[in-house]
């Protein structure tokens, strides 16, 4: 037995080697073997995936991949080859964050069990899973890691949105703060919109005129908010008309926002006092084809010819269709549109505009309700801090320091 | 509210002298000759890729559909031209949609056809892949793992044009012609990690929101819609379909001009008169 | 009272959900905004139906009461028929006759008899889409270019200071993106770069910080039943 030793000595240790296990062939290579490799369930996920880490090290990051990622379904294996792909923590703020640190971490993400690299029908994991990492030159491996486990699970909270949840909580209790200001102070301030004053005027030229007005919500639907405001608007305009014994007529591109702006507009002739001035034949669907919409719209201008043309919320590449036409017919036009591209038509086709923000602001504006106001005052006061964080991020950002403009990341 | 007397009536002219300033143009487009300009922004990209030596690895990711391809198909062409001749190795992707594969794949073998190029030789297509921003990290690590097959299911290992190349860090250019957003995830992400000059092209709405990425050097050029594309084409030396379509658009660009400058004198001449 | 009590109740409660689920990654989290999306979906499908009723009550108005441009309400119906007509009966052929794959015809002749009569690519309805609705849309979008043509004429007048400048920079565009521009002054293309880089995109920018703030707030105000004139009424 004793004279076996050596040679079944030198057949372990050959066996070995072929294996990977010898620390010379590290040495040779200049690899090293991974160091802190662990697994655990992906942060900030719905689940279905883990995560393996382990640290950087400057002597394996070469051009030729030295990673593979292997996993099992029991601690001792069978191993099936993964993954070779392996990337930094850093390149996944949306589950570690902006930390400096991330890029001293070797990352990768396993989302489904493969019997091997190639093959092309992965199973998803389905219960706790083995891995563990080999060191290879590129043909060959040359080590592994020590075995770890993990099993995914969903997370209840995503911390990598932390900063907009701080900023939504800050926003609200700045918006209530405001509004209860206003509700001791109801004369607060706000600056002329030459828009929202104009459209009294519209509608008293358009009741001389014996003509209708036209009155457009865009062609979003009721998910919008550009949709909401422009019906919101459409209350208060409604209430106008109905006062003036005028006509408005609303063409709707979306059945449903055509259900509301119905209920809207009998509203307000309810609160006018006119009820049976109402029709609801006035505010119609036409269809929810863009340009055919834009043409019938186009086809009641010029037939009906109304004195004025109201054109809120969101707009796309109809817009000049619909304003210019209503230009040729004489028309008073009054936009407002939080669609920057389309802006520029608005600003060159129609008598006032309303950008932006201010199509929100028109509801606060012509109701003047301390609520609505206050709202508007609280909403000013945060764009101001926005603007002082901004000058504040630029001059840091100027000087080097990343850390205010990371606070405002979204991932 | 217009309150200029007869405007119906001019406006009508107008439109008229619009649609000549389109129609005529078409008709003798043979007898009109336009100068070759250049933006700065659209010569760097030539620049660029003439300054490659002949077999440098490039990416060009075509990352539109259907949708835009009459806007941004000539562009492509354009460019895909250039690199033929250049005789860089191409590599053509996309991470926008599966309708995209296809277009490339058309494209790629139309200008191949003109430049008598080979696929597998001098360029590849790969298929789509989802996951966008994920696909470039993977390819920042392994183009053979991230694309084991082409676009016509051949191995990539096994092509001469991917010959020495192993992740996006060998990639001497890349270029992302989109429709969507993928010019901002090829920023953020491409660029990043394989460190290469990036260009892009997109439709001319959207290329003012591109300039600040200019202005930062994270694009070496940009290129915007049909006017981009006729610029380059005269770059190439190879007027094609978007110089063709700048005539009409230089003549109509022309006539609104005009009409400003007519709207301003009779302006101020009425408010002379008071 | 309850008729705009609940409304509202459920614009608060809904949003807060939804601004909680914002914060929640896991899979129940995203199979409730699925749930919700796919309610929206069968709602909005089912208010089509109220839409159908509305075109076809208000253009049956317009022919009853022989308003101006009658004729084209009764296009409309003509149009709506055809469409309807080319788009359930084959659906319904199919149905009452399906045809046997054991009959005399070919695999192919098979395929080529669903292609056409079915609601897919290459179907009567596709054919309709194609060749109808496709290039009539085309046609409105390319009636934007006189359009600017003529607002360019009747907007860009030096009346101000401001107005002088946009009607320079517009100017300075139109001609940069052409080879005319450089063609003048090769100046021209580098002033247009600088225009778009710079001013227009501080002043896009500074119009979105707007928006964004603004429709923040104006969802809080929906969500607190501050806002609640789009339920009509008062506030």
């Amino acid at each position: 037995m004793n004279k076996m030793m050596p040679w079944f000595r030198i057949l372990f240790l050959g066996l070995i080697s072929l294996l990977g296990f010898n620390n010379d062939i590290f040495a040779q290579n200049t690899l090293v073997s991974p160091q802190d490799f662990t697994a655990f369930d992906t942060p900030n996920d719905a689940g279905g995936s883990v995560s393996l880490t382990w640290r950087v090290v400057p002597e394996n990051n070469k051009p030729e991949v030295p990673y593979l990622i292997l996993a099992a379904t029991a601690p001792d294996g069978p191993w099936f080859e993964q993954t070779t792909l392996v990337n930094l923590k850093s390149d996944y703020p949306q589950y570690f964050g902006l930390s400096a640190s991330n890029k001293l971490w070797s990352y990768c993400e396993i989302t489904d069990f493969k019997q091997s690299l190639t093959d092309d029908n992965p199973k998803p994991i389905t219960a706790t899973t083995y891995f563990k990492l080999a060191v290879t030159d590129g043909s060959k491996t040359l080590g592994f890691s020590s075995v770890v486990s993990a099993m995914h699970q969903g997370n209840w909270f995503d911390a990598s949105k932390i900063n907009i949840l701080i900023f939504v909580v800050i926003f609200s209790f700045v918006i209530m703060f405001f509004i209860s200001l206003a509700r001791k102070n109801p004369d607060l301030f706000i600056r002329r919109i030459p828009g929202l004053d104009a459209i009294e005027e519209a509608i008293g030229r358009a009741t001389e005129m014996g003509k209708p007005i036209l009155y457009l919500n865009g062609l979003d639907g009721m998910g919008s908010l550009s949709t909401i405001a422009a019906t919101s608007i459409l209350g208060k305009v409604a209430r106008k008309v109905a006062n003036y014994d005028s006509q408005i007529k609303v063409p709707c591109r979306d059945p449903i926002v055509m259900s509301v702006c119905q209920e809207v507009v009998r509203e307000a002739y309810l609160e006018a006092g006119r009820p049976d001035a109402y029709n609801q034949d006035n505010i119609f669907f036409i269809t929810d084809d863009q340009f055919a919409y834009a043409a019938a719209v186009d086809g009641l201008m010029v037939r009906h010819k109304p004195a004025a043309n109201l054109y809120m919320g969101y707009y796309y590449a109809e817009s000049l269709l619909l304003a210019e036409t209503g230009a040729a017919i004489g028309a008073i036009q009054i936009a407002g549109t939080d669609s920057i591209t389309q802006l520029p038509f608005f600003i060159t086709t129609c008598d006032y505009t309303l950008m932006g923000e201010e199509l929100y602001a028109a509801s606060a504006y012509l109701s003047r309700e301390p609520l609505q106001t206050g709202s508007l005052k609280g909403q000013d006061f945060t764009k101001g801090l926005i603007i002082l964080i901004l000058i504040l991020g630029s001059l840091a950002s100027t000087a080097g320091i990343t850390f205010l403009v990371n606070l405002f990341k979204t991932f | 509210m217009t309150s200029e007397p007869k405007f119906h009536i001019i406006r009508w002219v107008i439109f008229a002298l619009v649609a000549l300033a389109i129609i005529i143009p078409v008709i003798v487009s043979e007898k009109i000759k336009l100068p070759d300009t250049s933006s700065r922004v659209v010569k760097n990209i030539y620049d660029k890729i003439e300054s490659l030596p002949a077999g440098s690895p490039i990416i060009l990711s075509i990352d539109f559909d259907p949708s835009s391809d009459e806007e941004l198909r000539p562009m492509t062409m354009a460019i895909l031209r250039h690199v033929f001749r250049k005789k860089l190795r191409v590599i053509g992707m996309t991470i926008w949609s599966p309708q995209s594969s296809g277009l490339m794949g058309d494209i790629f073998t139309t200008a191949a056809k003109m430049e008598n190029k080979q696929d597998g030789l001098d360029y590849v297509i790969m298929p789509f892949k989802p996951g966008g921003s994920s696909v470039i990290l993977n390819l920042s690590q392994d183009i053979f793992f991230t694309y084991p097959k082409d676009y016509k299911d051949k191995s990539t290992k096994e092509l001469p044009v991917l010959k020495g190349i192993r992740t996006l860090k060998d990639m001497k250019y890349a270029m992302c012609i989109s429709a969507g957003n993928a010019v901002d995830v090829w920023i953020v992400y491409g660029k990043e990690k394989g460190k290469m000059p990036l260009g892009a092209g997109c439709t001319a709405v959207m290329a003012t929101d591109y300039y600040p990425y200019l202005q930062s050097g994270q694009l070496v050029g940009l290129m915007g819609g049909i006017g981009a594309a006729a610029q380059y084409e005269s770059l190439i030396g190879e007027k094609g379909i978007a110089t063709e379509r700048m005539k009409p658009q230089t003549v109509v660009h022309s006539l609104i001009i005009i009409l400003i400058v007519v709207g301003n004198i009779v302006y101020f001449t009425r408010r002379r008169k008071g | 009272m309850i008729k705009r009590q609940l409304p509202l109740l459920i614009a608060f409660a809904m949003g807060v959900i939804f601004i909680i689920q914002f914060f929640i990654p896991h899979q129940i989290s995203q199979d409730l905004l699925t749930w919700v999306n796919k309610w929206l979906m069968i709602i909005g499908g089912i208010s089509l139906l109220l839409g159908i009723y509305s075109l076809l009550n208000f253009h049956y108005l317009q022919i009853f009461r022989n308003k101006p441009g009658w004729g084209f309400s009764l296009i409309m119906f003509f149009s709506f028929l055809i469409s309807v007509v080319v788009g359930f009966t084959p659906s319904l052929i199919n149905v009452i006759l399906p045809l046997p794959e054991s009959s005399v015809q070919s695999a192919e002749q098979v395929k080529e008899w669903y292609r056409i009569t079915g609601l897919k690519d290459g179907s009567s309805l596709d054919w309709i889409f194609r060749h109808g609705i496709t290039p009539l849309s085309a046609t409105m979008f390319s009636i934007i270019g006189f359009f600017i043509a003529s607002a360019a004429f009747r907007a860009f007048r030096a009346r101000s200071l401001e107005a002088t400048l946009l009607l320079l920079a517009a100017v300075f565009i139109m001609l940069g993106q052409t080879p005319l521009g450089g063609m003048l002054w090769s100046g021209i293309p580098d002033i247009m770069t600088w225009i778009l880089s710079t001013p227009n995109t501080a002043a896009k920018r500074a119009i979105l910080f707007g928006i964004a703030m603004g429709s923040i707030s104006f969802s809080l105000k929906i969500i607190f039943g501050i806002e609640r004139a789009y339920l009509g009424g008062k506030n």
